[in-house]
């Protein structure tokens, strides 16, 4: 069995050419979901009517529906909207959405279990000295919450970068869609896709060293 | 051909749960195999030989990089290449879940071994040292103490692998594989888009209460693994009472049972 290795080079060469289009749909959607999952955490943990609810039923259903199958019902609702000519966007924002909408959930219940883990007592000690609940939460409780969940929050932007493979069914040009595109091309699917999964091994497991030595510098803050 | 109306939900909810056995079919297929494997990276991590350590450490490494729906198009791409090229035997014909179930086992087997070696290591040295020292043989001791224990630290993680494994097995129908995901995309091409909101709407109605059921029935589990006595007391009232609320159809009272 003979492999192209010159095809396989070529296609690598390609998709890290569309690698930061996977690395723009994480990014966003994560600077997204950090504060808005953080939020809704909080939200959930205060127990406030009607909105904890209806998060926890959003967590719920997000959690448990395939991604694919998420990005494939927006997918539907984009080519409406184009059809109606309502609105005409790049089909990045799209993916962006829906994976923003699936980190939120995600990261709702990392940072829920990370909050429950600080005591409600720092929080009543900043406030008896005179900050506002707002302050304490800024200066107080979140730093040392980001501080916890900081191990299972680097996991889960591993996955979302992982997660980021499933933007070409949105018709999304990324390092998926460039295999797809040139396996189809020449008829050598395995070299395409084999250059894509070198691409993620590569990617994935520079952002877990990173990570790690990034936990090592912050491990002292989350013990605390 | 006859144009289909998809437009209702719970018509497309009906249609789409025969499908569901193919789901459970690898689901259950993958997670057999991935066990085993992964039973055997386990032995390899903890051993003591440095080689055998490193090559199960770098299999887990690669699995946990690579996004499943990718090495589930190297796996079928690569194995009928392989098996006409080398192994010269045709298996154009195989089914397509056996692609699914050897993609997915190949991920299991990295995920389980790091679940089941840190399961192990969470029991502690004394028990083994203790069930040794009133006179059961290592096997015993390994079987009786150490595996139930093991195995109650496991549960967390093994209701997040299943519900994984469900929730990444949809995209099986990328390589053209008839499960309920499948059927759903199927029904999709067949009324030429015109339902496709009410058909995946329905699709995910499916897979959300059945992750919840996994969920809760894991917990369940891990209630009644505890090895903390009151707790598992409650959970077996907690158990018979989930089955005579959820379950009561199946268990037929006798007749006159309580004339006896």
């Amino acid at each position: 069995m003979n492999l192209d290795t010159d095809f396989l080079w070529s296609v690598f060469l390609k998709a890290l050419a569309k690698l930061p289009v996977n690395f723009e749909i994480a990014i966003v959607a994560l600077v997204v979901a950090i504060p808005l999952g953080l939020l809704a955490a909080i939200v959930c943990n205060n127990k406030v009517p009607v909105a904890s609810q209806a998060l926890k039923v959003f967590v719920s259903f997000i959690r448990s529906t395939p991604p694919i199958l998420l990005i494939l019902i927006i997918y539907y609702v984009k080519k409406s909207l184009d059809m109606q000519g309502v609105i005409k966007i790049d089909p990045i924002w799209y993916a962006i959405f829906i994976f923003s909408l699936i980190e939120i959930a995600l990261l709702t219940e990392v940072f829920r279990s990370a909050l429950l883990s600080i005591p409600a007592t720092q929080l009543e000690a900043a406030e008896s000295i005179g900050m506002t609940k707002l302050q304490g939460y800024r200066r107080i409780v979140i730093p040392q919450v980001l501080g916890v969940a900081l191990p299972v929050l680097c996991s889960s932007i591993t996955d979302l970068v992982k997660m980021t493979s499933l933007a070409f069914a949105l018709t999304v040009v990324d390092i998926m869609a460039i295999a797809k595109i040139e396996g189809g091309f020449s008829l050598s699917f395995m070299e395409a896709y084999l250059a894509v999964s070198l691409i993620y091994l590569i990617v994935v497991f520079v952002l877990e060293r990173i990570f790690k030595i990034f936990e090592r510098f912050t491990k002292s803050y989350a013990d605390k | 051909m006859q144009y289909k109306n998809y437009s209702s939900i719970l018509d497309n909810i009906k249609e789409l749960l025969p499908y569901l056995s193919l789901t459970f079919q690898y689901v259950l297929l993958a997670l057999l195999f991935g066990f085993i494997f992964a039973l055997l990276l386990a032995v390899m991590k903890l051993c003591k030989y440095k080689v055998l350590r490193a090559i199960a450490q770098i299999y887990t490494t690669i699995m946990r990089c690579l996004p499943s729906v990718v090495l589930l198009f190297v796996v079928y791409f690569f194995l009928p290449k392989f098996s006409r090229e080398v192994l010269l035997i045709d298996i154009d014909d195989v089914p397509k879940i056996l692609f699914v179930v050897l993609t997915f086992a190949l991920f299991l087997g990295g995920f389980l071994s790091e679940v089941m070696r840190s399961a192990y290591q969470a029991v502690s040295k004394d028990q083994m040292d203790a069930a040794l020292s009133i006179g059961l043989t290592p096997l015993q001791a390994f079987i009786r103490i150490i595996l139930p224990q093991a195995f109650y630290y496991a549960i967390p993680n093994l209701a997040n692998t299943v519900i994984y494994l469900l929730k990444e097995g949809a995209l099986a129908y990328t390589i053209g594989l008839i499960d309920v995901m499948g059927r759903a995309y199927q029904m999709n091409t067949l009324s030429y888009s015109v339902y496709p909101i009410p058909i995946f709407v329905a699709l995910a109605l499916i897979y959300w209460p059945l992750a919840i059921v996994i969920e809760q029935l894991f917990k369940i589990l891990e209630r009644l693994m505890n090895p903390i006595k009151e707790d598992k007391k409650t959970a077996g009232q907690k158990l018979k009472g989930f089955k005579a609320k959820y379950l009561g159809f199946l268990v037929q009272t006798p007749k006159g049972g309580a004339e006896k």
